[in-house]
């Protein structure tokens, strides 16, 4: 099943796409983990340094197979990309952009950060990274464990340990 | 701005995902997260005590806050603790940056209350004697009657570590004059991410009964050897003997050298700048920028680049009177910073200022208990502001105010209700500067990748 790049480009000066057209960037097929085929601008995939290395080396010319990355989540990743091909785009509509993107639920930030990962796209690691630990920031050891599921696997004798050797930063 | 988001249903609920990230990107998290936080992690699990226990994580956090720093100038807080015999006051860098080291050790109070985290002693008074980063020196004098013996800590006050120095050799009986004491902390490498430290502790006397000698005496320990040895080090001037106005002016590090006023013992006049190199163990002499006949000087370090700071002895009545000549030295304040600072002579003019403009400025903070001739005296430098180089923070009765040399704005930093005998800058690194227990044997840390 081919599924065309329905991205809107809103926010998107026609310039772009007019430049686009004129260097007529190569459209690469990007395949998910589910078989879905996405086609996209290779200024648009080659934000992935993962994508960039294998269209350098010549291995772009067919589909390119990402067995990591499901649609749901490529789907979101290409929409970053392309508002991510021009930097110089006006900096605080971007910074909107990036707050609205990331304002997700757990399971689909932790999706993006693999992707971010795997496909080697660092500026949206790096949001994605900051959001996790702005929800770490300023909470209890007992509260961060609720909120990420964590599994207490220390006997109190430990934690104990642990507490006491860095006492300044457990301390209220 | 609209965007065209595609739903999303998360099908998995399963939370506990997190520890299914790979390493890499559990770094990614904590690199992002303060200090304090990034400790508390560690008590999450088994997984997350391994990540921050591993010894490429302090170095890969530090080198992370560097390279942000490189895109995204953030300034580091700092405080500085100003002490007076067994008080201190706290006068931190901005209210908000430095919230945590209020709320930690309150804004003023006792030294050994600040300190109490240190092994319990006989100690009749702890005193800090020096500050390197976010590492302070501090002197436990065991007995009144032979000051200068005692023992010495270097401690980080936020993570309460610390480690005590081998006692120095007795001193000769006979020697009760104020010494300088230099401190200084340096990782091994010329290297940002490295987490080892060596320290050097300096103890300097003056060998004169009489008014200048060129000799020196130095008791030095170093970290490496773990051991002080004595010195004698000669210098290319006569040197005054130490007086309480060179302890006051105190010894300053910068780019590995230590630095102290020389100061004429008859009137406190500050006649140059004495250098030390504690590898080299070499004595290097810096004169001031303009000859100090009207003028009293005081000294800092700015970002790495030491810095003077001049006041008139008196403010000239003239400008009481409304009137003020500017054009005269003996009428301004002026900071002035060395440039090249291996050959050491050049100095540039930062900023000169009109005592008058900066006086009446500041005065808009005192309420009137601050007396006319409390006013008439020379202007108390206490630091420059370690971020902003315009301003600097002056002392006028229990009043601590910063001033901006070039915007002429000024601010109320800080009250204080003591004299201020001694200065130290604490910064707050990324991460604090941890102490590891002194080796006997010393034994070079293995390089980290950086």
């Amino acid at each position: 099943a081919i599924q065309s790049s329905r991205f809107s480009c809103v926010g998107f000066p026609l310039a772009y796409i007019f430049l686009a057209c004129k260097k007529k960037s190569m459209a690469l097929k990007l395949k998910s983990s589910d078989n879905k085929i996405f086609e996209v601008e290779e200024l648009v995939a080659v934000q992935s340094e993962t994508i960039k290395s294998l269209v350098e080396d010549g291995c772009a010319n067919n589909v390119i197979p990402l067995p990591n990355v499901d649609s749901k989540t490529l789907e979101l990743v290409l929409d970053w990309c392309k508002n991510h091909v021009d930097v110089k785009l006006d900096e605080e509509k971007l910074k909107e952009y990036e707050d609205k993107f990331i304002e997700v639920d757990l399971a689909v930030l932790y999706d993006l950060l693999m992707a971010a990962n795997y496909l080697n796209i660092k500026d949206l690691l790096n949001r994605a990274s900051q959001k996790v630990a702005d929800m770490l920031k300023g909470k209890k050891p007992e509260q961060i464990r609720e909120t990420f599921n964590i599994v207490n696997d220390f006997s109190p004798e430990e934690e104990e340990e642990i507490r006491k050797e860095n006492l300044w930063a457990f301390e209220e | 701005m609209a965007v065209d988001f595609v739903p999303r249903v998360s099908l998995s609920t399963c939370a506990s995902r997190i520890e299914e990230l790979p390493d890499d990107v559990l770094f990614e998290i904590i690199y992002r997260l303060p200090c304090r936080s990034a400790i508390l992690c560690m008590s999450l699990s088994r997984h997350w005590f391994s990540l921050i226990s591993n010894p490429y994580f302090i170095p890969g956090f530090i080198n992370h806050r560097y390279q942000i720093g490189k895109h995204y100038y953030t300034p580091e807080p700092f405080t500085f603790l100003l002490q007076h015999y067994d008080k201190f006051t706290v006068l931190p860098s901005d209210n908000s940056s430095s919230e945590s080291f209020i709320k930690d050790f309150g804004h003023s109070g006792s030294v050994v209350d600040f300190l109490k985290f240190l092994p319990p002693g006989r100690y009749n008074k702890l005193c800090i004697e020096g500050s390197f980063n976010d590492l302070l020196l501090v002197c436990n004098e065991v007995l009144q009657c032979c000051k200068s013996d005692g023992d010495y800590y270097i401690c980080n006050p936020l993570t309460k570590q610390w480690l005590t120095l081998p006692r120095s050799p007795p001193m000769m009986s006979s020697f009760n004059r104020p010494m300088l004491v230099g401190f200084i902390c340096e990782p091994y490498k010329e290297c940002i991410t490295n987490v080892n430290y060596r320290y050097k502790v300096v103890r300097i006397h003056s060998l004169t009964e009489s008014d200048k000698t060129t000799q020196l005496w130095m008791e030095i320990f170093s970290s490496e050897t773990n051991e002080w040895c004595n010195s004698f080090v000669e210098s290319p001037r006569e040197l005054y003997r130490f007086s309480f106005k060179s302890k006051r002016l105190g010894v300053v590090a910068c780019n590995g050298m230590l630095h102290w006023a020389d100061v004429d013992s008859e009137n406190g006049m500050t006649k140059g700048f004495v250098v030390f190199d504690p590898q080299q163990c070499h004595l290097r002499y810096i004169d001031p920028p303009i000859l100090p006949i009207e003028c009293f000087i005081s000294f800092g370090v700015f970002q790495g680049r030491l810095r003077l700071f001049y006041s008139p002895i008196y403010r000239s009545p003239d400008c009481r009177l409304g009137y003020c000549d500017c054009e005269n030295n003996a009428s301004n304040i002026s900071v002035w910073e060395l440039v090249d600072y291996d050959n050491a002579g050049t100095w540039s003019l930062k900023h000169k200022v009109c005592y008058k403009g900066i006086i009446s400025e500041c005065s808009t903070f005192f309420d009137k208990k601050v007396e006319e001739e409390e006013l008439q005296g020379p202007v108390k430098f206490i630091a420059f502001h370690q971020n902003d180089g315009d301003i600097v923070f002056l002392q006028f009765s229990n009043y601590i105010v910063s001033c901006n040399m070039r915007t002429k704005v000024c601010g109320l930093a800080a009250i204080v209700s003591m004299l201020v005998s001694s200065i130290f800058l604490l910064g707050q690194p990324s991460w604090p500067t941890p102490i590891h227990p002194l080796q006997s044997k010393f034994e070079c840390p293995s390089p980290l990748d950086c």
